[in-house]
C-alpha cells in the first residue's frame, strides 16, 4: 500500500524496481498546488514529448488561476485528474503492484506529498512497426493488411471490420513473470455459449512463468499433444479472423505476436483460404478442389512410388514399366533410399531457404534444385523419375494456404514413406487407415477434425470441397453449432 | 498398469508388421519384364517318343534399356528364353536360372499356342498354372499361331519395338474389322472351359516376316482340345451369327462388275429357340444398319429408293452367303455349336435343354436354324447424285 509520504512512497518503488538504469525517477513540485512530487517510468516505454508537454509543463509552470497553494489534498487529487493534467488517461491507485504493472506497460506514475495515492497517466507509447501484407498467408486478391505485435493494433484492426456491438473481447493476464495481454475474442450472438466457456476455462489454466508466441498457448490449451496435425489455426490475416468468429469460432490474441489462434479448426478449414470467398465461385471452387490434389499428391506421391516400383510393380503400365526399369538401370539403391535422399535433401534445402536473407534463399533454392538434381541423376545416384516425384511432391506441399496443415502433412508423408517400404501399396494403405482413425477421433475444441465429411452435415458440404455461390449458404457452418445459425 | 500394457501391444503390434515387411521387394530394374509366351511342341522328339509330355516354352523378356533408350531401334529390344518342360512352372523356374532377372508376369500381354500343341493338350489342364498365378491377369490374351508359336514372338513388327505387345495390339484391332475374331482373354477361356462350352480363339500366322490375323481356331469344349479352323470369311460370318460386330466392312457385287462397300454400324441379334413335338429348332433375328461407305456405281443416284433398296439387298445376300458357310462348317462339319445356341435353350426352354445337355453339340448338328437378315443403309456419306444429271 502506499503512503502518504512521498520519500517511502518513492523508495518502496525504487526499491522494487532496482537500480535500473532505464528507470527514471523524477522529481519535482507542483507549481500551483506548491507540493513536491515524483514522477517514476521507463525509459523508452514512454512518450517523453507527451512527457514534457502535457505533464511537466503544466505542473511546474504557474496556472491561469491563481490558487496560492493552499488546496487541500483531496482537492489536489481531483485537481490533478480535472485540470492538471492534459492526458486521455489519469487513473489514481492505490496499491504498489498496480503502480510497477503501470510502469512495466510505458505508463508514468505520478506520486504527490501526501496523496496516499499514485496516478497513472497513460503515456505508454512503444515502436511499433506498421501493419504489413501477411507474409506466410499472401493473397493474390484480399487485402494487404495484417496483423502487428501490439495487441491494441490489433484489436482495432478487427473492430474496423466488425462495428457490432456483440463483439466480445475477453482481457486475461498470461505467464507469471511475462504478464502479458491475451484476449478472448467471439461474438455473442453468434458462438456457442459452451465453446466460449470452453475456451475461457482452458485459457485460464494456463500456467506458466512465460507466453512467448502464441504458440506457447496453442500448446496449453490442446487436446492431444501427440497429433502431428495442429489443433487450433493460427493466423496474421485480420480477414481470415473476422470469417472465423462470424462463423461463431473463438479468437485468441496475444500481445507481442501477430499471429492470431482461432479455435475450433477442422481440417477442411485449414485447407480453404480467404480468397476462395473473394474469387468467384467457379475459380473459388476449383482452386480449393486443386488444394485437395496437391493434400493427396504431397501425402501419397514418394510413397506410391517406392511401392509400385519396389513392390507392385504391375500397377504401372507396361509401356511406362518399361522405360522406369531402363532409367532406373545402374542406380546403385533400392527406391526407397533414393526417394529418402532426395527427400531429405529437399527437406534441408527448404529449411535453409527460410532461415537465408530472401535473396541468398533463392539462389539455395535454384543450386537445390537445379544443380544437385541434375548432377544426382548423371552421377546415377538416383534416377530421373524419383527427381520427378521428389520435385513434384514439394511443389504440391508449398500450395497449401497454412503452413499448419503443410507441416503435418510432411510429417505424414514421410511416415507413408516408411510404411510403403516395408510393406508397399498394403503399407501405404494400412498407414492411411491409421491416419484417417486418427484425424476422425482427433478434436478441437469438442469439434471433430474432419467435419463436415465425418461426422456427415452435407449442409457444409456446399461450403467443403467446393465453395458454391453465396446464395446457397445462408445458414453458418453446424460445425461450431452457432447461436443464430442465419447468414442472411 | 493397463496404460502401459496398451502401449506394449501397440509397440508389439507395429513391430511385427514391420519385421514381416520387405520379404517381397524386388526392384522394378530387378525383374524380368515378360511380354509374351509361346508354347510349342518340342524341337526334337525324345526317345520316348510322343508320350513324354514335353513341350518348349518360350519367355518373350523385354530388354528395357534397348526399349526406352534413344538408340531404340538399332538394337533388338527383347530376347526370347526357351526352355523344354513337362510343366509350366518347372519351365518357369528354369527361365530363372537362365536370367538373372526373375521373370514378371504381371506384364504379360499374350499366350500364344501352338496348333500341334492345342490339337494335342488339354487347353484348361496347360493353362492352369496361369489362371492360378495371381500375377498373370485374366486379361492376358491367348492366341492360337499356325505353325511355331515362337515364331510370333520373333518377328520384330514394323512400329512396336515389342513383337508380344504388337500382337496384343493386333488383337484388340479385331473390333474394326469384321472378318477378325473378337479378342479371347486368359478369363474367358477359364470360364468357357469351365462350363464345358466351345470357344473360338483368334488364329494368328506368320506371313513374310510379319503376325498377321487370320481366321480363328475352334476349341471344343469337352475335352478342351482344338478341333478345327475358321477361314476369315467364316469367321466373319459368326461375328454375325453371335451379333459381335463392333465394326465392319463388307463388299457385295451390284451388276456388271460394279461394288458396293458397306460399313456395319449396329447390330440387333435375337435368338429365338422353337420347340416342336420333341424337334427343337432355333430363328436368328439379324438387323443390320450401316453406311454406304464406297462404291464404283457413279451414275446411281442415291436419293433414289431403288438403288438403295438394290444396294441393301446385295448385302443382304452377301451376309447371307457368309452366315451359311458358317454354319455349314461349325453346325455340320466341326459339329459344335460356337453360337451360343446351347445356352439360349437352357434360358429359353430349360426343360428341353437338361435332356440335351449332355450330349449336345451332337444334337445340335441335326437341328435346324433359320437365319433373317435384314439390311438397312442409315447414312450414305456427304455425296448424293451426281451434280450433272441429263
Amino acid at each position: 500500500m502506499l503512503t502518504e509520504d512521498l520519500q517511502t512512497n518513492t523508495q518502496t518503488l525504487q526499491n522494487m524496481l532496482g537500480k535500473n538504469p532505464d528507470v527514471v525517477l523524477r522529481r519535482l513540485i507542483i507549481h500551483d498546488a506548491a507540493k513536491e512530487a515524483a514522477m517514476i517510468y521507463i525509459e523508452g516505454l514512454v512518450d517523453k514529448r507527451e512527457i514534457h508537454e502535457q505533464i511537466l509543463m503544466p505542473l511546474m509552470k504557474p496556472g491561469t488561476e491563481n490558487t496560492e497553494g493552499n488546496m487541500e489534498n483531496k482537492q489536489v487529487k481531483q485537481w490533478l485528474i480535472t485540470e492538471a493534467i492534459p492526458v486521455s488517461t489519469v487513473q489514481p491507485v492505490q496499491r504498489v503492484e498496480e503502480c510497477m504493472q503501470a510502469i512495466f506497460v510505458g505508463n508514468t506514475v505520478l506520486l504527490v506529498q501526501g496523496i496516499a495515492e499514485a496516478f497513472v497517466i497513460g503515456t505508454s507509447n512503444w515502436e511499433t512497426r506498421p501493419s504489413e501484407e501477411p507474409i506466410t498467408e499472401a493473397l493474390i486478391r484480399g487485402p494487404r493488411e495484417g496483423f502487428v505485435e501490439s495487441i491494441h493494433k490489433n484489436t482495432a484492426i478487427i473492430r474496423r471490420k466488425i462495428k457490432d456491438q456483440n463483439l466480445v473481447f475477453l482481457p486475461y493476464k498470461v505467464g507469471r513473470r511475462s504478464q502479458k495481454d491475451l484476449y478472448v475474442v467471439y461474438i455473442k450472438e453468434i458462438a456457442n455459449q459452451a465453446l466460449v466457456d470452453d475456451v475461457k476455462s482452458r485459457v485460464e489454466r494456463i500456467d506458466i512463468d512465460a507466453v512467448e508466441e502464441s504458440g506457447y498457448v496453442e500448446q496449453l490449451i490442446e487436446e492431444n499433444y501427440l497429433s502431428p496435425f495442429p489443433q487450433t489455426q493460427n493466423t496474421e490475416r485480420p480477414d481470415r479472423v473476422v470469417q472465423a468468429l462470424l462463423e461463431g469460432r473463438v479468437a485468441i490474441l496475444l500481445d507481442g505476436t501477430p499471429f492470431v489462434l482461432l479455435a475450433p479448426v477442422t481440417f477442411p478449414m485449414l485447407m480453404s483460404s480467404p480468397e476462395d470467398y473473394y474469387e468467384r465461385w467457379i475459380p473459388g471452387s476449383l482452386i480449393r478442389l486443386l488444394r485437395y490434389i496437391a493434400v493427396f499428391i504431397s501425402l501419397f506421391l514418394p510413397a506410391l512410388y517406392i511401392s509400385f516400383i519396389s513392390y507392385n510393380h504391375g500397377m504401372i503400365p507396361t509401356k511406362l514399366a518399361i522405360s522406369i526399369s531402363a532409367s532406373r538401370e545402374g542406380v546403385p539403391f533400392p527406391s526407397i533410399v533414393e526417394a529418402f535422399i532426395m527427400e531429405v535433401t529437399v527437406e534441408i534445402l527448404r529449411e535453409a531457404g527460410i532461415r537465408l536473407p530472401k535473396t541468398i534463399g533463392q539462389a539455395v533454392g535454384i543450386v537445390g534444385a537445379l544443380v544437385i538434381g541434375q548432377a544426382a541423376v548423371e552421377a546415377g545416384i538416383v534416377s530421373p523419375i524419383t527427381v520427378i516425384v521428389v520435385s513434384l511432391t514439394a511443389i504440391s506441399s508449398f500450395s497449401f494456404p497454412q503452413y499448419g496443415a503443410a507441416i503435418a502433412i510432411r510429417i505424414m508423408r514421410f511416415s507413408m514413406m516408411i510404411a510403403a517400404s516395408f510393406l508397399g501399396l498394403f503399407g501405404v494403405i494400412l498407414m492411411s487407415i491409421f491416419l484417417i482413425a486418427h484425424l476422425v477421433k482427433l478434436k478441437s475444441f469438442g469439434v471433430s477434425y474432419l467435419a463436415p465429411f465425418a461426422p456427415i452435415y452435407l449442409r457444409d458440404w456446399k461450403d467443403g470441397l467446393l465453395r458454391l455461390p453465396f446464395f446457397t449458404l445462408r445458414k453458418r457452418t453446424r460445425i461450431t453449432k452457432p447461436k443464430d445459425s442465419t447468414r442472411r | 498398469m493397463r496404460h502401459r500394457h496398451e502401449k506394449r501391444w501397440a509397440f508389439l503390434f507395429v513391430w511385427v508388421l514391420v519385421i514381416t515387411g520387405c520379404w517381397d521387394r524386388t526392384e522394378i530394374e530387378d525383374i524380368g519384364i515378360v511380354t509374351g509366351i509361346a508354347i510349342d511342341q518340342p524341337e526334337k522328339k525324345d526317345k520316348q517318343g510322343k508320350d513324354s509330355k514335353k513341350f518348349d516354352l518360350t519367355h518373350n523378356i523385354v530388354i528395357p534399356q534397348a526399349s526406352a533408350g534413344k538408340s531404340a531401334g538399332s538394337k533388338k529390344a527383347y530376347a526370347n528364353v526357351t526352355t523344354k518342360t513337362e510343366s509350366v512352372f518347372e519351365g518357369i523356374r528354369h527361365v530363372s536360372t537362365i536370367t538373372g532377372n526373375s521373370p514378371s508376369y504381371e506384364y504379360l500381354k499374350v499366350l500364344a499356342i501352338s496348333e500341334e500343341i492345342a490339337r494335342t493338350y488339354n487347353l484348361q489342364e496347360l493353362l492352369n498354372f496361369f489362371l492360378r498365378n495371381t500375377e498373370a491377369r485374366r486379361t492376358v490374351k491367348v492366341v492360337i499361331v499356325q505353325g511355331k508359336a515362337k515364331n510370333v514372338l520373333n518377328k520384330r513388327p514394323i512400329i512396336e519395338n515389342n513383337p508380344a505387345v504388337n500382337l496384343s495390339d493386333i488383337v484388340e484391332n479385331s473390333k474394326k474389322v469384321i472378318q477378325i475374331t473378337p479378342e479371347v482373354t486368359l478369363g474367358d477361356v477359364s470360364k468357357q472351359l469351365t462350363s464345358k462350352r466351345n470357344l473360338v480363339i483368334p488364329r494368328v500366322m506368320v506371313v513374310k516376316d510379319k503376325a498377321q490375323m487370320s481366321g480363328a481356331a475352334v476349341i471344343k469344349g469337352k475335352n478342351a482340345k482344338m478341333i478345327g479352323t475358321l477361314t476369315p470369311e467364316e469367321v466373319g460370318g459368326l461375328n454375325l451369327l453371335r451379333g459381335e460386330v463392333k465394326n465392319g466392312v463388307v463388299k457385295g457385287k451390284m451388276a456388271k462388275g460394279k461394288f458396293i462397300v458397306f460399313e456395319v454400324d449396329r447390330i440387333q441379334h435375337q435368338i429365338k429357340s422353337e420347340v416342336k413335338k420333341e424337334k427343337v429348332g432355333f430363328t436368328l433375328q439379324i438387323n443390320v444398319k450401316g453406311k454406304l461407305r464406297e462404291d464404283n456405281v457413279m451414275a446411281e443416284d442415291d436419293f433414289d429408293e431403288k438403288f438403295l433398296h438394290e444396294a441393301e439387298r446385295v448385302i443382304q445376300n452377301q451376309l447371307e452367303k457368309l452366315t451359311q458357310r458358317t454354319l455349314r462348317k461349325t453346325q455340320k462339319e466341326l459339329k459344335v455349336d460356337v453360337i451360343g445356341c446351347g445356352k439360349k435353350l437352357g434360358i429359353q426352354d430349360h426343360q428341353v435343354w437338361k435332356e440335351y445337355e449332355q450330349n449336345w453339340d451332337e444334337a445340335f448338328s441335326r437341328m435346324p436354324v433359320k437365319v433373317n437378315i435384314q439390311v438397312t443403309i442409315t447414312e450414305f456419306g456427304t455425296k448424293g447424285r451426281e451434280r450433272i444429271k441429263k
